[in-house]
């Protein structure tokens, strides 16, 4: 017997992958991802006029906790689910919103400024925050799963193997340490760095200290030498010495004026 | 600390630090009292309105402009007022005031009690 040519096994593979849509008010426009559990296809929906995110998986008792797990989390951060249902072919799906745009870890350039990959940043972490609060955890964040809109807007994805009233949120916060070192770029300040190496007991806590070294104070988690500080002072209060060179100097071309 | 408060003792402490440099001008040694006090006095003036403008505007900027212009206007009137020597000195005062009336108007904006924001029911 002769073997299948790669174009037409492929062209089979993707074919018997695709979701038999027929029973929803959904048609397929486009694919996705794929991922380990499941593939997420584009798709038009007929009753709104409107493109949604379409995620099928095989385990329906998986996809239906995917769907809750991301349905009690009302937060700018995380996609908000529409419906869930199931296909003719047996498998379950839930619909989200589309959001166009790019991964992380795509959106992390060496030419981004770093006020920018701070915001990324503190938006995922904000969002776990509030997931947290919920009693959520993660478990699986990292740049593919943080998604970057076109509007700039940061959406946490894949909550599939969260963990709901969980109170251990270790995992979650190793994750977003090594994540901003991620974000950081080669030459970052050493507050940030200390900020990404340091163990926090909760995700607020190290939003705060990022905070802080944006506002120009001492970060907690790192001890500064006396060098450093007055550098730091330096940079927060510069029109006050600009006015005090000025003071002198002016002082300075008084005596001069005297002294010819 | 109140922001008004805040201009008041920077207007004090800067004119009084401004006031004694005179002391390097042997011409006016004689005459340091009246000149510290007349400089802390402008001082406390500038810092003064400059808190009070700290409270209605927040802008370092602004802050800075307004304490300049203050410091200027209110050191002219210092240097046009008939001294003892007779001589007026409107550089060696204006210039120095100018710059110390831009120092606390950048005080006044940094330091001090924020006005409460209200908030919506």
């Amino acid at each position: 017997m002769k073997p299948l040519a790669d174009p037409i096994l492929s062209h089979l593979l993707r074919v018997t992958a695709e979701p038999d849509l027929s029973s929803t008010p959904y048609r397929l426009a486009g694919h996705i991802g794929q991922g380990g559990m499941g593939s997420i296809w584009e798709v038009e929906d007929s009753r709104l006029d409107r493109r949604v995110a379409l995620k099928v998986l095989h385990n329906g008792t998986a996809i239906r906790e995917e769907a809750k797990t991301a349905a009690t989390l009302e937060h700018p951060g995380i996609a908000p689910v529409y419906e869930t249902g199931l296909l003719e072919d047996g498998r379950s799906y839930y619909t989200m919103r589309l959001i166009r745009g790019k991964t992380l870890a795509e959106a992390i350039t060496p030419e981004l400024p770093l006020r920018e990959r701070l915001r990324l940043w503190l938006s995922v972490a904000e969002t776990l925050d509030f997931a947290h609060s919920r009693g959520v955890h993660h478990r699986d964040l990292k740049p593919d799963n943080i998604l970057v809109g076109d509007y700039g807007e940061v959406v946490v994805l894949d909550w599939g193997i969260a963990e709901r009233n969980s109170t251990n949120h270790g995992d979650d916060l190793a994750a977003l340490a090594r994540l901003l070192s991620y974000c950081l770029p080669p030459k970052a300040a050493k507050p940030l760095r200390a900020i990404a190496e340091a163990n926090y007991d909760s995700v607020r806590q190290a939003i705060k200290d990022v905070h802080r070294f944006q506002d120009g104070a001492p970060v907690s988690t790192y001890r500064e030498s006396i060098l450093e500080k007055l550098w730091r002072w330096s940079q927060n209060n510069q029109a006050l010495l600009l006015l005090l060179f000025a003071y002198a100097a002016a002082k300075l071309f008084l005596v001069f004026l005297r002294w010819t | 600390m109140k922001k008004p408060i805040v201009g008041l003792l920077a207007g004090l402490i800067l004119g009084l630090l401004d006031g004694a440099t005179a002391w390097f001008t042997p011409a006016v040694r004689d005459f340091m009292a009246s000149i510290l006090m007349g400089s802390s006095f402008k001082g406390m003036v500038v810092g003064l309105l400059s808190g009070w403008f700290a409270l209605k505007v927040k802008s370092v900027p602004m802050g800075v402009a307004l304490g300049a212009g203050l410091g200027l206007l209110f050191a002219y009137f210092v240097a046009a007022a008939p001294s003892e020597t007779g001589e007026h000195y409107y550089l060696q005062i204006m210039l120095p005031g100018f710059i110390t009336g831009g120092i606390i108007g950048f005080l006044t904006q940094v330091k001090g009690q924020e006005p409460a924001t209200r908030t919506g029911a």
